[in-house]
């Protein structure tokens, strides 16, 4: 059996749902564990579509359009990040005009709060007139539930992440403030996936609330029930996620992240 | 052809207090941060701001008690995590704080820039900032019916930039290699009154032989300020990158309001220009070493 770590087999369960001829759009991201999760897995997993499945999958980071997976930065400082070789650099306003057109496939995010409805909170905690914690704002997050065909949501599962109500919809879900997705007339696909470290979710449970589609490999429902701040739904015998083969770590190890960059954290 | 070039003492006379501000860069890049360091020097107070994706900027406003209400998509500190000063602000109730996402935000710099009220959006539907936003109203479009929302013209009296080269009239010039997650033109677009920085002053003709490198015109921009690492300590993207080691100091002290106040009587308060300023937080030898070269 091949040997992974989490963060591959996290990798690969993405990378598994990019389709071919798709642009992904990622965000530019923090340090540490914040940017393992928002830039490092979707690079390594749009870097593993391309070499597999999928040789026409391209990226966006921000305004650098299709830059060279095989020549990924050493370092995301700035002068690394304003050298990486790429087909384009547009304007950041021509940019999010083609965005909320509908020209980007699969939006990458990640939040500090998640709801049963792939609500997203990037901005407050607690009341947004006196918050407990003010966030970051809303950046592109908002554009990204809106108008992406498809949302992947990556983050660590954890109690104080998935919450029964986000203190503030930054971005739309399914459901929010009791109406549908469909009837606020959003253009865009909204939340499909959750990866977390311990399995893969989507929103197709009663009422487009967030269920269990895939388990990894040792996780029981009862670990996943302690971990989310509300009923999440796992139908009995949920599979296992898919496990990574040997071609997709020597991949991973040897010509996508050969010096731990990428998933460091 | 008039000459625009004053001194930075000069340019920040036209910035009020109780103005509306809008300035441009992102995140800890290209940032007027020379010009930013003289609004608080000359204790300009009560000051609304309008940013798209800003950072050490409004955050070192902020933090010297410049500001009365911002209205932005985020304000951060890029790779470095959060802004400290303006989170506690918010979290005390100092200043007011509205959210856009990225393209409201956008709209309504645009809609300053055209002349215009407004602009629709969907971005807002079913979100929080419909919810709380006090420069949004739902609105039916004329020919489909569909709901959107109208977001008011972010319209600021004096707009502040800093620019790569730039000669006397006030042509800025970008380089061939540059980041271009910006969107200084619309900022610069948006305001009454543009002020520039800029790193270098360039011959006209060099500006003449070379026009499509030109990004904001003469015709755009009020005053010419020559500001050799004018973004310090953040980064100007082609010349130089971030100054980590300032920016450490930087996080450190805005942990609270008193550390925050001994940063600024020593870099800003402390200092009579910026010249004096770069000499104090960097010196030459190590402002030489963030020089980057492609």
């Amino acid at each position: 059996m091949t040997e992974y770590t989490l963060n591959e087999l996290m990798a690969v369960n993405v990378a598994r749902q990019l389709h071919d001829d798709e642009m992904g759009f990622i965000g530019v991201g923090t340090g540490g564990r914040a940017f393992t999760v928002a830039v490092g897995l979707p690079i390594v997993a749009a870097r593993l579509a391309q070499l597999t499945h999928a040789p026409n999958f391209t990226i966006q980071i921000g305004t650098i359009i299709s830059p060279d997976l095989e020549n990924i930065p050493k370092v995301f400082t700035e002068n690394h990040i304003t050298t990486w070789p790429t087909m384009a650099r547009v304007r950041a306003d021509d940019n999010l005009d083609m965005f909320v057109k509908g020209k980007v496939d699969v939006g990458f995010v990640s939040g500090p709060q998640i709801d049963q409805y792939g609500n997203i909170n990037i901005t407050v905690i607690g009341d947004y007139k006196k918050p407990k914690v003010r966030l970051v704002g809303c950046l592109a997050l908002p554009e990204h539930l809106a108008f992406a065909r498809r949302a992947f949501v990556i983050t660590d599962h954890n109690a104080r992440t998935f919450v029964e109500n986000v203190h503030f919809v930054t971005g739309v879900g399914w459901q929010a403030n009791g109406k549908s997705r469909e009837e606020y007339n959003l253009p865009g696909g909204g939340p499909v996936y959750v990866f977390t470290d311990l399995g893969v979710f989507d929103f197709n449970g009663e009422g487009h609330r967030m269920q269990a589609l895939t388990l990894h490999p040792g996780v029981t429902p009862d670990m996943v029930q302690e971990k989310t701040g509300f009923p999440v739904i796992i139908p009995p015998n949920v599979p296992t996620s898919i496990l990574p083969t040997e071609e997709e770590i020597e991949l991973i190890r040897t010509k996508i992240d050969p010096e731990n960059i990428l998933l460091k954290y | 052809m008039r000459n625009k070039v004053i001194s930075a003492t000069e340019a920040v006379k036209a910035i009020k207090s109780g103005s509306t501000l809008t300035i441009g860069g992102n995140t800890i890049r290209r940032h007027p941060l020379g010009l930013v360091r003289e609004i608080i020097r000359q204790e300009i107070k009560d000051l609304t701001i309008y940013v798209w994706v800003a950072g050490i900027d409004v955050d070192l406003l902020v933090g010297a008690g410049c500001v009365r209400r911002v209205e932005a998509a985020y304000v951060g500190m890029g790779p470095l995590g959060f802004a400290p000063n303006v989170r506690r602000a918010v979290q005390e109730g100092r200043i007011e704080y509205e959210d856009f996402s990225e393209t409201s935000m956008l709209a309504r710099l645009r809609a300053a820039g055209m002349g215009l009220p407004y602009l629709p959006t969907k971005v807002l539907l079913g979100t929080g900032m419909a919810q709380y936003a006090t420069h949004a109203k739902p609105v039916t479009c004329p020919f489909t019916g569909e709901q959107l929302y109208a977001v008011s013209a972010a319209k600021a009296d004096v707009a502040i930039l800093h620019g790569y080269y730039g000669d006397v009239h006030g042509n800025i010039q970008w380089p061939m290699v540059r980041n271009t997650d910006d969107i200084d033109p619309v900022i610069a677009k948006s305001a009454d009154h543009v002020i520039f920085s800029v790193e270098q002053l360039i011959d006209p003709k060099t500006v003449m032989s070379n026009p499509t490198m030109t990004y904001i015109p003469h015709n755009w921009v009020n005053a010419v300020v020559e500001m050799p690492y004018g973004a310090h300590p953040g980064t100007c993207d082609g010349i130089y990158d971030p100054d980590s080691r300032h920016l450490e100091e930087y996080m450190e002290a805005a942990k609270s309001d008193d550390t925050f106040k001994a940063y600024l009587d020593k870099y800003v308060f402390g200092t009579k220009d910026d010249f004096e300023y770069l000499e104090q937080a960097a010196g030459l030898a190590h402002l030489l070493s963030l020089r980057v070269s492609h």
